[in-house]
């Protein structure tokens, strides 16, 4: 269990800069995660703390001590990758016994942990099984005690549920989750997943073109986005384009809008974020001071909710209802859109 | 319909012209007399017994066995540690030279690499030509491809970049990964490309003929000057040869079942 430290990091693969002075610190036993569009440099970031690839100036530090020129053997970090990359060559029991093996423990410790990882995992009726012969939600909890054979002082999942289907995921996710809390290890999280980021982390550092966009706990980054990309990458939003006049007054084609916070924003062009689940089609007592009225065009199902698409002077917001009682709402219907202050979210241009 | 019917016929005509002169040989080897007739005359053991006799064919055997043993074990390490490297550094002009370079000695005629190795190592004082060392040298790199082309394969299927991270994480040494880990995972593609490079070696001829001398005589040498000596000779000696094939192809399919791999199923789930 150590913390982790980037100071600095620029790792350069030819003339693409893929991380630029980056500054990360996950604290002991913290659960962190690196998510972001494919090619923002998450894995990069994980490599580098791993010891598979150098920085090219800054520096990695694990529990406090410089890692520059320490190499991967010698780290302590545990690896789960995104095709489990099991020895076909070993049984599940042989897979989680090499790094052990390989760092020369005593044949009777071997065992005893072995024996305690594959049932920390469930999967004690599957220690003589090959990889072959294991699904993937399998093989996936055996490299997950292989990682942790070792004892590691910092855990690196990269994608680690994105070979895997729904169902598996989900019930993998909260097991990830539960064996971190037991062992109380230092992780990182590497996921393009938002969803997935929210749900595991202690806390979410989004990444986009090698910069950390924002990084805090997942209920600051999904409900106080910094940026615009924050604002769009996690969940879903509607963003609306306007001004801001001052005194928390936002002005937009269809009108004007009171938001709750102008967050030290200076007047000019900027977007007024605001999630569809707090978008409401009755007028309430919390959600009286803001309304806009467009015309319903288009209704989709997602289940316990109902996603509504509604025009309002050539912007498109999205509504997410309960379901109940929404028969009478069709394409065409004219409607009015209520929200309050306090909910809304104004965004700087850039 | 057509189509199936149309395969078999290939089919048949195929394995026709491969089994039937084989066939026709051990035959021969069993017949007195062949001279004239479609099948030879006669029943006997008279060729086996004077092919184990002369001390030429046995020692050209054991010559023979012994070449393409070493030159099976030479390219096993030269082409894991090839493939390795060229793998694992991953870079494109490399790549695309490798594949050049190992279909060399496939476009060479292996006339004109003998005349060659000839010419470079004879010289005044010091000469290799007439050595078992230079065939076995001329064996390793005329065979080489075969043994190439599986293992790369091999390392394509395996997913071999993230197996290196793995064990390298989990605290493996160099040698602890060649051993626990590159080698058994490769075992499939080693066993095809032994028995390509085996079986090149047994019956190679022409660079053969060219670079030993009287001591170092392989075996397809002394089989072409048995044909000199009398038909039903001759057959007996090509049958051995044939024999010790098939018995070398089994053994080492054998050991394939028992070193059994599986990585059939991981990579494609991968």
């Amino acid at each position: 269990m150590s913390k982790v430290e980037l100071r600095g990091v620029t790792k350069k693969f030819g003339r693409t800069t893929a991380i630029s002075s980056l500054d990360l610190c996950v604290e002991k036993s913290e659960f962190l995660s690196l998510v972001g569009p494919s090619g923002c440099g998450k894995t990069t970031t994980l490599r580098l703390i791993a010891g598979f690839i150098r920085p090219d100036s800054g520096k990695v530090l694990i529990g406090n001590k410089d890692m520059n020129r320490v190499s991967v053997k010698n780290r302590d970090v545990g690896i789960v990758f995104q095709n489990y990359a099991l020895f076909p060559n070993m049984t599940a029991s042989e897979n989680v016994a090499f790094g052990m093996k390989a760092r020369k423990a005593e044949q009777g410790t071997i065992t005893t942990r072995v024996t305690e990882l594959l049932e920390m995992v469930g999967l004690s009726a599957k220690a003589t099984s090959f990889p072959n012969e294991l699904s993937g939600g399998q093989q996936q909890r055996i490299a997950l005690a292989r990682a942790l054979a070792i004892e590691p002082r910092v855990l690196l999942l990269d994608e680690p549920l994105s070979a895997l289907d729904a169902k598996v995921r989900n019930t993998l996710r909260f097991e990830i989750k539960r064996i971190q809390q037991e062992s109380g290890i230092t992780t990182i999280y590497v996921t393009h997943d938002q969803e997935e980021a929210l749900a595991i982390s202690d806390r979410v550092a989004l990444m986009n073109s090698g910069r950390i966009e924002q990084i805090g706990t997942p209920g600051q980054i999904y409900s106080r986005p910094s940026t615009l990309f924050s604002a769009n990458f996690v969940g879903v939003n509607n963003l609306i384009k306007g001004d801001y006049k001052g005194n928390e007054i936002f002005r937009w084609a269809g009108g004007t809008v009171s938001a709750a916070c102008s967050c030290g924003l200076k007047p000019g062009r900027c977007w007024l974020s605001i999630r569809p689940e707090k978008i409401k089609i009755e007028k309430t007592e919390e959600s009286q001071s803001n309304s806009v009225s467009g015309v319903c065009r288009g209704k989709i199902f997602l289940g316990p909710l109902v996603r509504l698409a509604v025009e309002s002077y050539g912007e498109m917001f999205l509504v997410d209802l309960l379901n109940e009682n929404l028969q009478e709402i069709s394409t065409g219907k004219r409607m009015d859109l209520y929200f309050a202050p306090e909910n809304t979210l104004l965004i700087r241009e850039e | 319909m057509i189509k199936k019917s149309l395969f078999l016929t290939v089919g048949i005509m195929y394995l026709f012209f491969i089994i039937a002169p084989i066939i026709l040989m051990m035959i021969g080897s069993f017949g007195e007399k062949w001279f004239g007739t479609l099948l030879p005359t006669g029943f006997t053991f008279e060729w086996y017994a004077k092919l184990f006799s002369r001390l030429m064919y046995v020692r050209a055997m054991k010559m023979s066995l012994q070449v393409a043993s070493l030159t099976v074990l030479i390219n096993a390490f030269l082409a894991i540690s090839s493939v390795y490297a060229v793998y694992v550094l991953n870079k494109d002009w490399l790549t695309r030279a490798f594949d050049f370079i190992i279909l060399l000695p496939i476009a060479v005629p292996p006339v004109v690499m003998g005349l060659g190795l000839v010419q470079a190592f004879n010289w005044p004082g010091f000469s290799l030509v007439g050595t078992w060392q230079l065939l076995l040298g001329a064996h390793v790199i005329f065979t080489m491809p075969f043994m190439l082309k599986p293992l790369m394969a091999n390392m394509e299927l395996i997913g071999w970049n993230t197996l290196e991270d793995a064990a390298l994480s989990l605290g493996a040494s160099p040698l602890f990964l060649a051993r626990k880990v590159l080698v058994p995972n490769l075992l499939p593609g080693l066993i095809s490309g032994s028995i390509m490079t085996f079986a090149m070696s047994l019956g190679e001829f022409q660079l053969a003929v060219m670079v030993t001398g009287s001591t170092s005589q392989t075996y397809p040498v002394v089989l072409y000057q048995a044909f000199y000596v009398s038909t039903g000779f001759a057959c007996a000696a090509t049958t051995l040869l044939v024999l010790m094939s098939i018995v070398s192809l089994f053994g080492v399919i054998g050991m394939s079942f028992i070193f059994r791999t599986r990585i059939d199923k991981v990579s494609l789930s991968a």
